[in-house]
């Protein structure tokens, strides 16, 4: 039981990578990117769990001797939460202007070969 | 030295966000002068750094958060040394470079062009100075996310955002291994100070499954930003739709970082606890070094379009860079620091030559253009010295680099890996002077058979060019790249450089505050009869390559068809599908984390 | 490649890859038993030494500050890339559309909405350093309420609220005071991005120093940020529904 979220996190990756590369649509290749990302954010935070711990906000509840989970990879998980969203952004902009010269979103219709 | 080391990421910046708060409102003549000085000003700061940093590193700890002796790292630091310092001038140079050319080459929404580059650049420098392993990762992201945005910047057209496209979702997803690897590393480390996890990675001994696995996907993370192959589709499409000054950032720089990036790792984090392996993980880097340089060579001389014909020499040369660092020797690391700043500056120069042509003749084919280039003077001469300097011609240009990697090859007794080197060389250089000789020498074969077909892009809006300021700066780096190889102190400096660069255990000492220990004085290298015999077989091979190359037409038909029989394949594989792309990729990741899996034990 | 070629060598290397993946994870503590000293030194230490409640808000804007510095260029990056790319060539002014929403109640309950989404979201950028919150997500909430005057209103509405001569300035100013924070602390002998104005009382919300001014400096960032590219999105929403019209 204790490596079902670690196994979560690779499932969830894979998932995202068979996503992009069986895609036909731009924009569902932006998301599949998202899912990605989020595999890493469960991969983050399960590492800093602990069991029964509580938030590490002391507004209300001693510093000493209550079991909290770890900041660290909390703080961690934010900057790459606005990275996912910078990076969507911006794939969501060229899927909708390569949308509008080709008329269509399948990648495989756009030219640009090797 | 306390405030040169955040001023120098810290000012490009700035300089960025100024622009765009109030660039909208100016003309663009003040927003070009700032950015010229955003850029101009880390250049000397960068300088001053490098000139201070000599035997001993120096950390900088961001927010005051300097470890008490013994104490646990709690901040983040910048630790430069030699390298890191040098790399981080160069590419604040290559983005002054591309800023003066721009300055005469790009019109629309100046502002905002002039606000990524500066991003892109201060990102740069962050991601070479920094001693923290996310930090390394957010400025990754801040580099890929700024060259992304420049990749798309003449929208007008259908093929940049395809190719923007695919550079995107690549390079995010070697961000993703990047930070598996580091989520690992986190765990079973408790730190993210590089010095610190390499502290306890060698102090905890353990080279098992979680050790190999964060090796394997924060190396091939890396390499993916580095181009090889088979993470490599995401360059050629960039380069071919990006702005010609863009390409001279991602060619010199950009892809180097990678490569940087994964010596830097292996040296501090991994070289302890790893260290036993060092045989299998050079055979496993070199053997990725190879296949990039040959296919980048191969795929070079298959291209017209003049921009992907220099990206797959970026490819190939980019190989190269990785076997330099693959022989896990300072020579090898020495060779191949000399060799990314002559590449970068010939590279960029090509490129440069390469925009002039677009802006003039309103083409980049190499077909198309046959002969049209001949009154450009100044852009033939760049072309023609810049190529020189990448034949690596005795004691110019990339010279001391290749002899350095050479030489480190053969003290390992790999006594064929500097015939490969050179067959990459002489591959991507041939292309690069037959594309050069159909174009401003008119001369050749007007047909190839062996050349793909290509779209052509159209030129930047742009009315009459002042070719004459286009020309200079191209002139500049193309001599620049070819003068590198002929100063002989770059090459003692190197070599105490890469020492220093490889000695894990000095650096986590220095960056944790205890005593530093000694650095050995490198002994100073000689140039050896073999050095010069292999630059004359790339000189003089890639020139008789060239010729034999512009008259392929000649060839009988039943040759040709058989070699584009062979070839197909390769060129299939480039299709500009993401989807195929990412396919590569995850086959890359699991071929080389295989392969790691069972000789590291 | 055709697809079945593509699809088999990706199923085939997935599952090398998992296997890689599975192989490191094994050697991770089992989940629940994080052990590392990083995070309990972080959560013992805000309190003597910044006086911050919220570690992770201190970790954040204190101790890893720079990578915050970082995030948020990528975020103004990021907004400034979109705005280039689709402002530059949109076909259509859309100025002259009007496509109200028809429900009154709908619009009442999103006007309500709006106006409670907004108050939170200052709320929370306040009490970054007090409570789970600050300026990332403080700042999401206030772009989350100008959109909900999108969604439920009408686009000019929204437009009006928050034109793009209000929120490029506003993402501008939050990243820049953020950097020059930064510098201030490195003009006055300290280190960049240090910790230099008085850490209060504990509790308070003027307690942790500089943690709060960097909250409120990349709360006005990231609200800019988003604001942005909502806007950006929404107006090529509207040209598309002005392409269908005619």
């Amino acid at each position: 039981m204790s490596f079902v979220p670690y196994a979560l996190a690779v499932w969830i990756f894979l998932v995202g990578l068979y996503g992009i590369v069986t895609s036909r649509n731009l924009i569902h290749i932006t998301v599949c990117v998202t899912v990605c990302q989020s595999a890493t954010y469960v991969l983050l935070l399960a590492i800093g769990y602990r069991t029964k711990g509580t938030a590490p906000v002391f507004a209300d509840i001693p510093t000493e001797g209550r079991r909290v989970v770890d900041p660290i990879v909390q703080s961690l998980t934010l900057t790459d939460i606005v990275v996912s969203v910078a990076v969507a952004a911006l794939l969501l902009s060229f899927a909708l202007k390569a949308f509008e010269h080709h008329r269509s979103l399948d990648p495989a219709e756009m030219e640009l070969k090797g | 030295m306390n405030v040169v080391v955040p001023l120098v990421v810290t000012l490009p910046l700035l300089a960025a966000i100024v622009i765009v708060l109030v660039g909208k409102f100016l003309p663009n003549r003040p927003s070009t002068v700032m950015a010229l000085l955003g850029a101009a000003t880390p250049v000397v700061l960068a300088a001053v750094l490098l000139s201070r940093v000599t035997s001993s590193l120096y950390t900088y700890w961001f927010g005051d958060w300097r470890p008490r002796s013994g104490s646990y790292p709690l901040g983040i630091a910048f630790a430069v040394d030699r390298i890191g310092a040098g790399l981080a001038l160069f590419a604040l140079a290559l983005l002054l470079a591309a800023l003066l050319y721009s300055w005469k080459y790009i019109e629309e929404s100046h502002y905002l062009y002039l606000a990524l580059m500066l991003c892109f650049g201060g990102a740069l420098a962050g991601f070479a100075l920094t001693g923290d392993l996310f930090n390394l990762f957010v400025f990754f992201e801040l580099m890929s996310v700024a060259a992304f945005a420049l990749t798309a910047y003449k929208i007008e057209e259908p093929s940049p955002l395809q190719g923007a496209f695919n550079f995107a979702v690549s390079n995010t997803i070697g961000a993703f291994l990047v930070v598996f690897g580091l989520a690992l590393l986190y765990g079973r480390t408790g730190s993210l100070n590089l010095a610190e996890i390499g502290k306890r990675l060698t102090e905890d001994g353990r080279h098992d499954g979680l050790v190999v696995t964060a090796f394997v996907l924060i190396t091939c993370g890396f390499l993916v930003k580095a181009a090889m192959v088979p993470f490599h589709f995401w360059l050629a499409d960039a380069h071919a739709t990006a702005p010609a000054p863009v390409c001279v950032l991602f060619s010199g720089v950009m892809v180097e970082m990678g490569i940087y990036a994964v010596a830097r790792v292996y040296w501090v984090v991994f070289d302890g606890v790893l260290g036993e392996f060092q045989h299998p993980i050079r055979d496993l880097l070199i053997g990725v070094g190879c296949v990039t340089a040959i296919i980048g060579a191969v795929m070079c001389g298959m291209q017209r379009h003049i921009k992907r014909l220099l990206a797959y020499s970026t490819i190939a040369h980019a190989g190269c860079f990785l076997i330099g660092i693959a022989l896990l020797t300072p020579d090898g690391l020495a060779g191949t620091s000399l060799y990314v700043l002559s590449h970068g500056l010939a590279k960029g120069a090509l490129f440069l030559a390469g925009g002039i042509l677009l802006a003039t003749k309103g083409g980049i084919d190499e077909l198309l253009l046959f002969g049209r280039g001949r009154d450009l003077h100044g852009a033939k001469v760049a072309w023609f010295v810049a190529a020189l300097a990448l034949a690596s011609p005795p004691f110019l240009g990339t010279f001391t680099g290749h002899a350095l990697i050479d030489d480190g090859a053969s003290a390992l007794g790999l006594w064929w890996l500097p015939a490969v080197v050179a067959a990459a060389t002489v591959g991507s250089t041939a292309a690069i002077l037959r594309a050069g000789a159909r174009v401003f020498l008119g001369i050749g074969d007007r047909e190839d058979p062996l050349l793909s077909e290509n779209p052509s892009e159209s030129p930047p809006p742009h009315e009459e060019p002042n070719i004459r300021w286009l020309q200079a700066v191209t002139l500049l780096l193309a001599f620049a790249g070819l003068a590198v190889g002929a100063w002989t102190g770059l090459a003692a400096n190197a070599q105490e450089a890469a020492h220093q660069f490889t000695d894990g255990l000095a650096y986590t000492n220095t960056v944790l505050d205890h005593a530093p220990t000694l650095a050995v004085p490198a002994e100073h290298w000689r140039t050896t009869a073999e050095s010069i015999v292999w630059s004359l077989v790339t000189l003089f091979g890639s020139a008789a390559l060239a010729v034999g190359s512009l008259y392929r037409d000649r060839l009988p038909r039943s040759v040709t068809d058989r070699i584009g029989g062979v070839l197909h394949p390769l060129r299939a594989a480039h299709s500009g599908q993401i989807g195929d792309y990412i396919a590569w990729l995850t086959f890359g990741v699991a071929v080389i984390g295989g392969l790691f899996a069972f000789t590291v034990r | 490649m055709s697809r079945q070629l593509r699809t088999g060598l990706f199923l085939v290397s997935a599952l090398g890859l998992g296997a890689l993946l599975v192989w490191g994870l094994v050697g991770l503590h089992s989940f629940g038993n994080y052990p590392g000293p990083y995070g309990d030194l972080i959560s013992s230490l805000t309190k003597p030494q910044r006086h911050t409640a919220n570690a992770v808000t201190a970790v954040v804007f204190d101790y890893r500050g720079f990578d915050t510095l970082g995030e948020e260029l990528i975020l103004f990056v990021s907004a400034g890339a979109t705005a280039m790319l689709l402002r530059e060539t949109r076909e259509y002014d859309v100025s002259d559309i009007v496509d109200p929403v028809r429900s009154d109640a709908t619009r009442a309950f999103g006007a309500l909405a709006a106006i409670v989404l907004f108050v939170l979201g200052l709320n929370v950028v306040a009490h970054g350093a007090l409570t789970p919150g600050g300026g990332f997500q403080g700042g999401v909430v206030l772009a989350a309420a100008f959109l909900t005057v999108f969604l439920a209103v009408e686009y000019h509405a929204f437009h009006r609220l928050a034109p793009a001569w209000f929120s490029e300035p506003l993402e501008s100013v939050g990243v820049g005071s953020y950097l020059v924070y930064g510098l201030v602390a490195l003009a006055i002998g300290g280190s960049y991005l240090e910790n230099v104005l008085p850490y209060g009382t504990w509790g308070r919300l003027t307690s942790s120093g500089s943690i709060v001014l960097l909250s409120w400096a990349s709360g006005l960032a990231v609200c800019g940020g988003f604001l942005v590219i909502f806007g950006e999105f929404a107006q090529e929403n509207m040209a598309a529904r002005h392409r269908r019209s005619k």
